[in-house]
């Protein structure tokens, strides 16, 4: 739906000099929590820069809530940005750090302080707040900066590369916090380089390699999309060669491996629905029991390795 | 799927924001620079001639005492005054030191603690940023300038019993020290943006500042021109001083015109700010 669309993206390039940081990347980004995933310099940070009014485009067009972005102030009321780096004064405290920012968004007096504490809350900075920001771990510098990302409670949050140097606890808080956004119905952009941290949070992903989007939509839908690639489905059952016997003359099953220990058949197929059809009327007709199936390469890793050509 | 649509998309109406966006800017920044090391001991130093004229303001009206007769003397009447008062060389030194003190650190910071992602992020034009950064430099040059000239006007008002200062000496009163405010706010602020090394930003304030009078002390002493003086940022204070105030004096040279150039320059040194600002990429 045209008017659910959150930030719109036309053509969008952006190079540094002769080094090109995107290219012709078109999207369009509705409601919810979506994982942009590339490996390190694969132009995520110069998307969000641009979607964030940082640095502007070369060619193209990038639009949010309807608006050009650029220079276009007035927007980033409703827009929180979260930085790839640390970016922030070292000789103030959290507080006041926090509460300055709420006032940049003509938040004053008691209001600013009870959005600054519940900024720095829900970030599980608390505690901390009143010491030197140059005394802050890695992980605390991190969580303040989502703190100043939320502080404002805007409707599109972009976080790049939110989970870096936090530890374990305050990934999975964090995560959840992310989940919560989406509850609220704000837009949360995540971008990752670590495919588990973006699986956890979000199914919507857009792949970007080199500048380029090579995938974008639901992760289930991208990987059924590489047809070239086939799908593994590991079973591990009493007697796996009859099974293995039963589905080699297929049209759609393509390779049949065992593993080592031999009670492990992996199986390769072009098409999962017919295949699990196909399974089924095996288990009946030969009453094999099952003990486990898993399908290896159904995440993110095997979709982005596919892609990318590895 | 949750349900996403709110209600307050469809609202047409306008927020109402502050017309002053960069407040938080300068009330921060006047904060910081309070909490510095030294600030208090600079302020204090700053204060020093003012406290000096308040006395001799005093004295000038109590012949009887016959204390500070040569301050006294150069100040018989008010153009000498605060002509002696605003171009006196420890005033001018300090307000240079002012400036470094204040300024040097405020766009310099930003750049190399990479801040203006937050700045710009927000809600803020670049322009807002530069007018809350140069606000800041320019309270506290003001602060020791402005102020302390107008308090010498009311002191010499209850001192001296009656309303003898003219509107041409209350105006000149006000508008040169913010002219000359103006200027050193966007020298330090322009030197500022220049640079992420605070210690560079400061070092250049203070050399552009002597190196201009030193070139223009050389060539004025090679060719015997009054002409050259006006390379020199001391001089053209001094002379806009005389000018403005209604005297004249040693190496006098065109008052409007040094006017005129501390006023170009403080152009000059703006668009170069709005040019540096807006070259930023995060």
């Amino acid at each position: 739906m045209e008017s659910n669309i959150v930030l719109k993206a036309e053509s969008l390039s952006k190079w540094y000099g002769n080094i090109l940081g995107i290219s012709e990347i078109s999207l369009e980004i509705a409601p919810g929590v979506q994982g942009l995933l590339g490996p390190n310099g694969a132009g995520k940070s110069t998307f969000l820069k641009i979607a964030t009014g940082q640095l502007k485009q070369n060619l193209g067009k990038m639009t949010l809530f309807g608006e050009p972005v650029y220079n276009n102030h007035r927007l980033f009321s409703r827009v929180g940005f979260c930085p790839e780096y640390d970016c922030y004064y070292k000789d103030v405290t959290g507080w006041e750090f926090i509460l300055f920012l709420a006032k940049l968004h003509d938040y004053k007096g008691k209001e600013a302080a009870d959005m600054a504490a519940s900024a720095l809350e829900r970030v599980g900075m608390r505690e901390n707040e009143n010491k030197l920001i140059s005394a802050y771990s890695l992980g605390m510098r991190q969580r303040l900066k989502v703190a100043a990302s939320i502080v404002h409670n805007p409707d599109l949050l972009v976080l790049d590369e939110p989970l870096r140097a936090v530890d374990p606890l305050w990934r999975v808080k964090i995560i959840k916090l992310i989940k919560q956004f989406e509850k609220e119905g704000k837009t949360v952009i995540v971008s990752s380089h670590i495919l588990p941290e973006i699986e956890a949070m979000t199914n919507n992903i857009t792949l970007i390699h080199q500048g380029k989007i090579f995938a974008h939509g639901d992760i289930q839908e991208v990987r059924s999309l590489i047809d070239k690639h086939p799908h593994q489905v590991s079973i591990v059952c009493v007697n796996p060669r009859l099974l293995a016997e039963k589905l080699i003359r297929s049209d759609y099953v393509l390779n049949v491996h065992f593993n080592n220990n031999g009670n492990n058949v992996v199986i390769e197929t072009n098409n999962r629905d017919s295949f699990f059809d196909s399974l089924l009327k095996i288990i009946l007709e030969t009453g094999l029991e099952i003990e486990e199936m898993t399908s290896p390469d159904d995440n993110l890793q095997a979709v982005f390795d596919y892609l990318i050509g590895k | 799927m949750p349900i996403r649509e709110k209600g307050y998309y469809n609202w047409e109406g306008e927020l109402k924001t502050s017309p002053i966006k960069w407040l938080p800017i300068f009330v921060n920044g006047i904060k910081s620079v309070y909490k510095k090391k030294y600030s208090k001991l600079l302020f204090a130093t700053c204060a020093f001639p003012f406290l000096i004229f308040l006395v001799a303001v005093y004295v000038a009206t109590k012949p009887e005492l016959k204390m500070m007769t040569r301050l006294v003397k150069e100040i018989q009447n008010d153009g000498l005054l605060f002509n002696t008062y605003y171009t006196n060389g420890f005033l001018i030194f300090m307000m240079v030191i002012m400036g470094l003190f204040a300024g040097a650190e405020l766009i310099s910071n930003d750049l190399k603690f990479k801040s203006f992602t937050f700045y710009l992020s927000r809600p803020l034009s670049r322009l807002d940023y530069v007018k809350g950064k140069f606000s800041i430099v320019l309270f506290y040059l003001l602060a020791f300038t402005l102020v302390p000239g107008l308090l010498l006007i009311i002191a010499k008002i209850i001192f001296s019993g009656e309303f003898s200062v003219s509107l041409n000496i209350l105006l000149a009163a006000i508008i040169f020290p913010i002219v000359i405010s103006l200027f050193l706010g966007s020298l330090s602020i322009m030197l500022s943006s220049l640079s992420s090394n605070s210690r560079f930003a400061m070092v250049m304030i203070f050399v552009v500042y002597v190196m201009s009078n030193g070139i223009a002390q050389m060539f004025h002493g090679i060719f015997k021109n009054t002409s050259f003086l006006f390379l020199s940022f001391d001089s053209n204070i001094r002379n806009f001083g005389k000018f403005v105030f209604g005297t004249q004096g040693e190496f006098y040279t065109h008052g409007f015109v040094a006017g005129c150039i501390l006023v170009g320059l403080t152009i000059l040194f703006f668009a170069i700010i709005m040019m540096r600002i807006k070259r930023v990429e995060v």
